[in-house]
């Protein structure tokens, strides 16, 4: 592609700027770029950009046409500006050093005082709390932190806690960047089993209030008809983070490569939007409807949800799928899963490097959009009877995209990983699919909610039973050398493919008919 | 619209024959085992693996469902819905044994999640956010409440149970909950088995004569070494002995001194930590007990 064509194109020139900005937030995050002496008049390093803004803003409104079409000199500025405010985004997520931060404050006992951020998850045997608004040893402090606390009293989100406790900083483990991944929202100290818990009921967020109570009672309803571990699988499943689950099957989910599905990462989230999507479109309702009735169950899902960051993001992904049907031409797509990734990146910057979960969820996500099409049309031997191909193909594509992520990540492989997922991801979509079912039609005439759940009890449980005995295999699990040398080798050959494909994988359209 | 050729609906048919095979096949994949576990007919004790912590199971041969403690956490949801239909919302009886966190935590989800017909407790309270979260879990439930003493006898659907402890004055003058645990004596025809909470030393020298011979013993406080004297195993003389243990507990339970008593005795041992989950099984006449695989 010559930079002319780049130039004459609005999309074209829009994708490239978009780039521009991605590239600068990647750039920041692995360069480090800024040292942290400058974060003195980081809040100034957007003074110069301003020029190459306004010039932006103005080329945004003056409507491109043959006659007025901006030159080359203009794009190469607004890439520029694009790239630093990138740049400039990232190093403004980064504590300023002159901060008293939470992890100022670790290794000695303390008196915290702090106020529930969001949704409390509920382990099998303690609770995770995120608190915000830190007050430690009577000096309000920066950052957010992550308690794990027992199971009673009972915390919910807006109340106020005040304990004792030892405040740790997180640490990588077992090659994993934890602590970045919680820096990434924020958390930059933790707390194991506080002591003399006081509860306290502060000001919140109505709204969010509401939100939280709603997906409670989605909840219990679902508990109320699969029982345990069922209720807690599907409604990980379905709402994100399965963290009810017990330790031995976590362990046996991480152990044979599934855990994503757990992660809240919005990959399950992007399988189910195809299949069902695939269901709307061959119903009698139609294309147009059918698109319709997919982006309110997406609405209200978000919410159902409880809306949190990464339930929003699993919700973009598949709004990105829903609209892919309406705009028919994958060209444009790319435009949009770019603005898409550069909307995200600018409410967090850090999500990019250091959120695995946001990672898989847009390498699946985009992996569906591109590549399930052609894929689904190589395995037309797979009955195609209730989605059935479509599960599969999806889950196919989804599994190979995020190899490369989940080597780096955990620098491991999982032996039996290949073979599980792709034996139990296409039960996935069918799962909570029938779990919906039972909760609509529970809330019509509860009997028959509980019968519709005693399938959805079947499959979970073939879906369980699976996990575990993968998971119990000796080699199900083997720690490799040289992971990241793997995961490059394989993300190298999955772009080759791609780039040797593009042509066809740009010009598949869905098969709707 | 396209056309269905003849030839295309009965394929259509056949995939449909197909996918209800299917789903056959996976709700038997589900509920064989299941229907096994629920069926077997006498009385069935399970000595569910839930960590560090009691967690007793007990099914009388007409189905009455009786639950003896729910352990550390909500591990005790999985292990009730493995054996009891997804929906069967009710429980008989509950009995609280004594308020220490390794043995109510999971009760409270019980509470929550299931009907609870009588509660079996001694009134025992005490000011940890844990048991505030019981007494209130208790309260919401509008159960029949039974408060035990030791003397008094129950029939739960012909198995007679014997409350051993605890006196009223153990309630008024024990400092340590452990010692206000409820210790039960179960007996169905020739069977009978002892469950001693975590009571220790000291009340096993109170009730231990008392008790006669017993078959099965829930070993007490998890097989500390405060528990299971010398002389209660020489008057019980149990042939079987079930130790509900977490793995790698930070206690050092059980205590090897306990062990070797327990083998002075002649007692088969079974752990959770290291069996599982164990049930045992009794037509009245005679019993049988192993560990036995619960799928989650």
């Amino acid at each position: 592609m010559r930079f002319s064509q780049i130039v004459g194109s609005p999309s074209k020139t829009l994708a490239i700027v978009l780039i521009a900005f991605c590239v600068g937030i990647l750039v920041a995050s692995i360069l480090f770029i800024v040292p942290t002496s400058w974060s003195f008049w980081s809040s100034w390093s957007l003074l110069p950009l301003l020029p190459f803004l306004l010039v932006f803003l103005f080329f945004l409104s003056s409507r491109p046409s043959r006659t007025s079409r901006p030159s080359g000199p203009f794009l190469i500025f607004f890439l520029l500006a694009s790239f630093l405010f990138g740049i400039f985004r990232y190093q403004q997520s980064e504590v300023p050093s002159y901060l008293t931060t939470v992890a100022d404050r670790t290794d000695v006992s303390v008196r915290v005082q702090g106020s529930v951020l969001n949704e409390v998850e509920r382990r099998i045997d303690s609770q995770q709390i995120i608190l915000s608004k830190l007050i430690v040893a009577d000096e309000s402090v920066f950052g957010k932190l992550l308690v794990r606390a027992p199971l009673f009293p009972r915390v919910s989100y807006g109340d106020v806690l005040t304990f004792s406790c030892r405040l740790e900083k997180p640490e990588p483990f077992n090659g994993f960047s934890y602590d970045k991944l919680l820096a990434s929202r924020g958390i930059l100290a933790t707390c194991s089993f506080p002591q003399f818990v006081f509860v306290s009921s502060g000001d919140s967020n109505e709204f969010l209030k509401t939100v939280l109570s709603f997906k409670e009672k989605v909840t219990g309803r679902l508990r109320f008809l699969f029982n345990e571990p069922h209720g807690s699988f599907v409604s990980g499943l379905l709402f994100g983070g399965s963290a009810s689950l017990s330790n031995d099957l976590r362990d046996d989910f991480s152990r044979t490569g599934l855990a994503h599905i757990l992660a809240a990462s919005g990959v399950n989230v992007s399988l189910f939007s195809v299949v069902l999507l695939r269901w709307l479109l061959l119903s009698p309702l139609g294309r147009r409807k059918g698109l319709i009735v997919a982006g309110v169950l997406l609405f209200i899902y978000i919410f159902a949800a409880g809306a949190t960051p990464a339930v929003v993001r699993a919700g973009i992904m598949a709004g990105l799928l829903i609209l892919q049907l309406t705009i028919g031409r994958q060209a444009r797509m790319v435009n949009v899963l770019l603005l898409a990734l550069a909307v995200m990146l600018l409410f967090n910057p850090r999500l990019l490097l250091d959120d695995i979960g946001f990672q898989l969820s847009f390498v699946a996500t985009s992996a569906l959009l591109f590549f399930h099409p052609v894929v689904e049309k190589w395995i037309t031997f797979i009955p195609s009877a209730l989605g059935i191909r479509t599960a599969i193909s999806s889950s196919l594509v989804a599994i190979c995209f995020t190899l490369p992520i989940l080597i780096w990540n955990f620098g491991q492989i999982s032996l039996i990983s290949p073979l599980a997922n792709a034996i139990t991801l296409p039960f996935v979509p069918f799962l909570m699919a029938t779990a919906l079912i039972a909760l609509i039609a529970s809330v019509l005439f509860l009997p028959l909610g509980q019968i519709v759940a005693l399938v959805g009890v079947s499959l979970s449980y073939v879906v369980l039973r699976l996990v575990t005995v993968f998971g119990s295999l000796e080699f199900a699990s083997v720690p490799i050398a040289y992971s990241h040398v793997i995961a490059t080798i394989i993300a190298v050959l999955l772009f080759i493919i791609v780039f040797y494909k593009r042509h066809s994988f740009l010009h598949a359209t869905r098969n709707t008919s | 619209m396209r056309r269905v050729t003849p030839h295309k609906q009965s394929h259509k048919l056949f995939v449909v024959l197909r996918l209800f095979i299917a789903g056959v096949i996976l709700f038997l994949l589900a509920y064989t085992a299941q229907f096994a576990r629920i069926q077997t007919p006498g009385l069935k004790v399970w000595f569910f693996d839930i960590g560090q912590g009691d967690a007793i199971f007990i099914e009388t041969p007409n189905g009455q469902q009786i639950l003896i403690d729910g352990g550390p956490g909500d591990l005790i949801l999985q292990k009730l819905s493995s054996v009891m239909w997804p929906w069967d919302h009710s429980i008989d009886a509950i009995v609280i044994t004594h308020p220490d966190a390794d043995h109510i935590t999971g009760l409270v989800s019980v509470l929550e999640r299931y009907q609870v017909k009588t509660i079996y407790e001694t009134g025992v309270r005490g000011g940890t956010p844990m048991i505030q979260a019981l007494e209130q879990a208790i309260i919401n439930e509008q159960s029949q409440n039974k408060i035990v003493r030791g003397g008094q006898t129950f029939n739960w659907d012909g198995v007679q149970v014997f409350v051993r402890w605890p006196s009223e004055e153990a309630i008024q003058t024990q400092k340590d909950r452990n010692n206000t645990s409820v210790v039960l004596k179960l007996v169905y025809g020739s069977t009978s088995i002892l469950l001693t909470g975590d009571a220790e030393e000291t009340i096993e020298e109170e009730i231990g004569f008392s008790v006669g011979d017993i078959d099965v013993l829930k070993v007490g406080h998890h097989g500390s070494k405060t528990s299971t004297s010398v002389q209660l195993l020489k008057s019980i003389s149990p042939e079987v002995a079930v130790i509900p243990v977490g793995a790698d507990n930070s206690f050092g339970h059980p205590h090897p001194i306990i062990l070797e008593r327990l083998k002075q005795v002649g007692a088969q041992i079974f752990r959770t930590d290291l069996d599982g989950d164990i049930l045992l099984v009794s037509d009245s006449v005679s019993y049988k007990i192993s560990p036995a695989f619960l799928p989650f």
